[in-house]
């Protein structure tokens, strides 16, 4: 295993995430490593079930019981999460760290006005001498994600999903965290709504400098907008790489098989095809490797041996034992 | 086309189980137990006497066995709590699958009435009738029934709602089914856990309702059932000559039924939602170690 | 739907409610078989005087009028406050007796239901929130308690704390021996008598709020933004009463007036208990002689008290959620 990347302000190693149950556990997120580094935007794509969502959430310990983190390290901004109490958790949640959900409306109290929910936030971290400087400080917030001073006095259902979602992320941002978690951010908008949202987001990188942890299900939409893209498959990472080389030339047969399955923006027409057979059962894994079944180059090795990451290129690595380059680390 | 109705299994909760245990005890005693103690109507001891060898719970201002009267009261009162509550399911489901199913003007009147039963308070209502109704088990059966249905009938109505709009009612009405059938064969099976639920739910209320009323004076005093029971032991002044033992048992007879009850409630409904927002548990202690400058990890005390 | 559209809709829906309440009055004993009006009438006739004979009547619809024209005449009573004349305690109107007994039953009924929701929904609130004693054994053993009929348990109450220990006084609503003046020891001998039957009111039926708080905290509590409140670093008390209660009250103040139908029925009979002078006990005594005029004046009095205060709470609702304040 590799150590903790210096200069990371997320290092996530050798993750394992397990679902407790009466029937034996389920394991959601199975030897995971990257890092995201100070200012850049890591994507991870996934279909539903592949742990993504786990994935963000336990690295900020956001995941109930029967939730429970049974191997690896999370590190971040230089402080072991795992090791943390809750005081802890709480200094280095939405001061370094902060993360912005799928749903906007419910991710918003319903009974209190934008204003309130943002003072709550402010003041929950640091003494406002007066009111006067809160609300201040909360225009400001809302100024940055483009919502006007009249936004503060209203309430959640009065605003639009686009305009909800950017209260959510100046809520993300209140107190200029390094890095800001964002699990589908903006799955459940419209593709124009969305891409100004996304343009607003990369903007506020460049002007802030926080670095992004992008969770999605939307490959081709990563590689427009993350400077790195991970793809995960039945809970484990099968490819991590530079988003525009991955995109030329993915090394992994489940990337390639998602990029078949999507029209390509430019360039010549293709036929599409998807994947055939559907993802493991996770209460019930597989030796070797996981995508095996649905694998068109799959060899006799692969259904009984669990491929770790292989060095495709600088940066890049793949965990298939048909991926081209040389066995790099033992890192999965 | 009824393929996607779960049969009917053992519940699985220990509460259900222990709620059914405890409720099939009490029904084989009011069943069996009265064959063994005697008439509950005959003096047999002198009034009020506490309980001995003889008369294990004592005896009434009247000199009746309590344990005699217990016994004989759990039959009636179970009986017409249980038929009252069956009475007010079915009529409950009857209007809620008729408005669910219907809709329109037919869905308005029926809700309106729903509505209007259910913000109405249940008691006042019921004395209301049950003062000008021949006191009796089958006027008690009537009051419950007539006072104690809207819910039920709100429940299946939400529930029709949604499964009209299911694929196998959709298909069987575009197939040109009759409504009856539609609602019979293709929705009612569906409603059969509510249903259960709703039953347990009405006999609760029933129990306590039908106690009420008669201790009120509005059943018929010259019956035996937990309800005149009561009605007595407060006329014959239990409290003034301290006869606890003329109170007591059926008090905890109605509270075992209704107990047992809500343990088959608890047990039936699952238990939703979550409790307070936790951090996530680790369970194996993470190494202790900082990021080193160089690349390496190192071990820190 | 905007908030006057919705309260205009439930009040309407109080408003049939009141409607259906009075003529069920009126109907009940024109409509009951074997008229059992003639039968009533026939076995008061030597015990009442005339003019209570021709209350009775009144009451009864035993009248030649055609049934419209009673109607008009029951309604056109009605709005001028005269619900007829009690033939048990004749000539006194049942509108007169009815109001004496009301404060004593707004009195008992109000505090306990006021007591009583408190309670039972921080109970129910922390047992959603940490679980624990309070889930395990506080819960089941308020649930156990509400299992007895209130009644039965202010019985075992008068019982054990009146007449075995003599803490409490063993009936009626203040001391005989205090003149009724506004003292302040009338008004202890005021707070004596109503300890007890509140005690057992509250006792009954605290288990009830604190289970359907438990079930709405919980609902609210699996939410996302309950979840980023504690995630933003909120202190825990902001977040249990600005995040979790505020949202979880209001599913909880929806059953509240289908809740206080029962808790009110509880409170009567509990009255009747207690020899409380309230329309409880009234209400036995009217059932007992079967003073029938008496018996639809309490029935009426205490069906509109209930939506009422239904109306109260949908007023409240208003105010605390500003889904429905907003148009």
């Amino acid at each position: 295993m590799t150590a903790p990347r210096v200069g990371s302000v997320l290092s996530v190693r050798d993750l394992e995430v397990r679902y407790r149950g009466p029937d034996g556990d389920v394991c959601a997120v199975d030897g995971v490593s990257f890092d995201v580094r100070p200012g850049e935007v890591l994507g991870l794509a996934g279909e539903s079930g592949s742990g993504k969502s786990t994935l963000a959430h336990a690295a900020l310990r956001l995941l109930r019981p029967p939730a429970v983190i049974t191997r690896g390290e999370v590190w971040i901004d230089g402080e072991d999460v795992l090791a943390l109490g809750p005081g802890g958790l709480a200094r280095l949640r939405w001061r370094t760290a902060s993360i912005v959900l799928q749903n906007a409306l419910d991710a918003l109290n319903p009974v209190l006005t934008v204003h309130e929910q943002l003072a709550d936030t402010l003041r929950a971290h640091a003494p406002f001498p007066n009111a006067r400087a809160a609300r201040l400080r909360a225009e400001e917030l809302l100024a940055l994600v483009g919502l006007g001073e009249d936004t503060l006095d209203r309430w959640p259902h009065q605003l639009s999903g686009g305009q909800r979602q950017r209260v959510n992320i100046a809520l993300a941002l209140a107190l200029r965290p390094k890095l800001v978690v964002m699990d589908e951010p903006t799955t459940a908008l419209d593709v124009v709504v969305q891409r100004e949202l996304l343009q607003r987001v990369l903007q506020l990188r460049d002007a802030l400098g926080f670095a992004v942890l992008f969770i999605t299900h939307d490959l081709p939409l990563l590689f427009d907008l993350a400077d790195r893209v991970g793809v995960l498959y039945a809970g484990r990472l099968a490819e991590l790489g530079p988003a525009a080389a991955m995109r030329e030339n993915p090394a992994h047969p489940y990337t390639r098989g998602l990029l078949r399955a999507m029209p390509p923006l430019t360039g010549p027409r293709r036929p599409l095809a998807g994947i055939p057979g559907a993802p493991p059962d996770p209460a019930h894994p597989l030796p070797g490797c996981r995508f095996a079944p649905r694998c068109a180059v799959a060899a006799a090795r692969c259904r009984t041996e669990v491929p770790f990451a292989h060095a495709v290129g600088p940066g890049w690595r793949a965990a298939c034992h048909a991926a081209p380059g040389l066995p790099a680390t033992r890192s999965p | 086309m009824t393929f996607h109705v779960e049969r009917p299994r053992w519940p699985r909760d220990p509460r259900a189980r222990l709620g059914l245990a405890l409720l099939g005890s009490i029904v084989l005693l009011a069943t069996f137990g009265p064959l063994f103690t005697g008439d509950p109507t005959a003096p047999v001891a002198p009034p009020l006497a506490p309980p001995s060898w003889a008369h294990l719970l004592g005896t009434t201002g009247q000199g009746q066995d309590v344990l005699a009267q217990t016994l004989a009261g759990a039959r009636v009162t179970l009986g017409v709590g249980f038929v009252a509550g069956l009475g007010a399911v079915l009529l409950g489901a009857t209007v809620g699958a008729v408005a669910g199913y219907a809709g329109g003007w037919v869905d308005d009147a029926l809700s309106l009435l729903t509505n209007v039963t259910l913000v109405l308070p249940g008691l006042p209502l019921a004395v209301l009738l049950a003062a000008w109704l021949p006191p009796g088990p089958v006027s008690l059966v009537a009051v419950l029934v007539s006072t104690g249905w809207a819910w039920n009938a709100r429940v299946v109505r939400a529930e029709v709602l949604q499964l009209r709009r299911r694929d196998w009612v959709a298909a069987a009405r575009l197939a040109g089914e009759p409504p009856l059938r539609v609602v019979l064969v293709e929705i009612l099976p569906n409603l059969r856990p509510l249903l259960a639920a709703a039953l347990v739910g009405a006999t609760i209320y029933n129990l306590g309702a039908q106690v009420g009323l008669e201790f009120l004076g509005l059943g018929d005093p010259g019956a035996v059932t937990w309800g005149t029971n009561l009605y007595w032991a407060a006329n014959d002044g239990a409290l003034l000559t301290r006869s606890w033992w003329t109170f007591v048992p059926t008090g905890a007879g109605v509270a075992a039924v209704g107990l047992a009850l809500a343990l088959l409630q608890a047990g039936l409904t699952a238990d939703a939602g979550s409790g307070a927002p936790v951090d996530t548990p680790v369970a194996r202690p993470a190494p202790r170690r900082l990021p080193a400058r160089d690349g390496r990890s190192q071990e820190t005390a | 739907m905007s908030a006057l559209a919705w309260l205009a809709r439930r009040l309407g829906l109080y408003a049939v409610a009141a409607w259906a309440a009075l003529t069920l009055g009126f109907a009940l004993p024109r409509m009951v078989p074997g008229d059992p009006a003639a039968a009533l009438l026939a076995r008061l006739q030597g015990k009442a005087g005339p003019e209570a004979i021709a209350a009775l009547r009144a009451a009864l619809g035993v009248s030649d009028a055609p049934l419209v024209e009673q109607y008009g005449a029951y309604l056109l009573a009605l709005t001028r406050g005269d619900l007829g004349v009690s033939v048990s305690r004749f000539p006194t109107p049942v509108a007169e007796l009815i109001g004496g007994a009301l404060g004593w039953t707004l009195l008992l009924a109000g505090v306990s239901v006021a007591i009583s929701f408190v309670l039972g929904s921080a109970l129910g609130l922390a047992a959603a929130w940490r679980g624990g004693v309070l889930d395990t054994v506080v819960g089941p053993a308020l649930t156990l308690l509400g299992a007895f009929p209130y009644f039965w348990l202010a019985m075992g109450a008068l019982h054990v704390f009146g007449f075995g220990l003599g803490w409490f006084p063993l009936r009626h609503a203040w001391d005989t021996s205090v003149a009724p003046a506004p003292t302040l020891e009338f008004g202890w001998g005021v707070v004596r008598h109503a300890a007890l039957p509140a005690l057992t009111l509250v006792g009954a039926s605290v288990g009830g709020w604190m289970l359907g708080m438990r079930t709405s905290a919980r609902s609210i509590l699996a939410t996302d933004q309950v979840l980023l409140a504690r995630a933003r670093g909120l202190p825990t008390a902001r977040v249990v009463s600005a995040y979790v209660l505020r949202n979880a009250v209001l599913p909880h103040l929806t059953g509240f007036g289908m809740a206080l139908g029962f808790v009110v029925s509880g409170a009567l009979l509990t009255e009747v208990v207690f020899s409380y002078p309230g329309e409880g006990w009234l209400l036995v005594q009217a059932v007992r002689a079967q003073d029938y005029p008496l018996l639809q004046g309490l029935v009426l009095a205490i069906t509109l008290a209930v939506l009422a205060a239904n109306a109260l709470v949908d007023v409240l609702t208003l105010l605390v959620d500003p889904r429905t304040r907003a148009a």
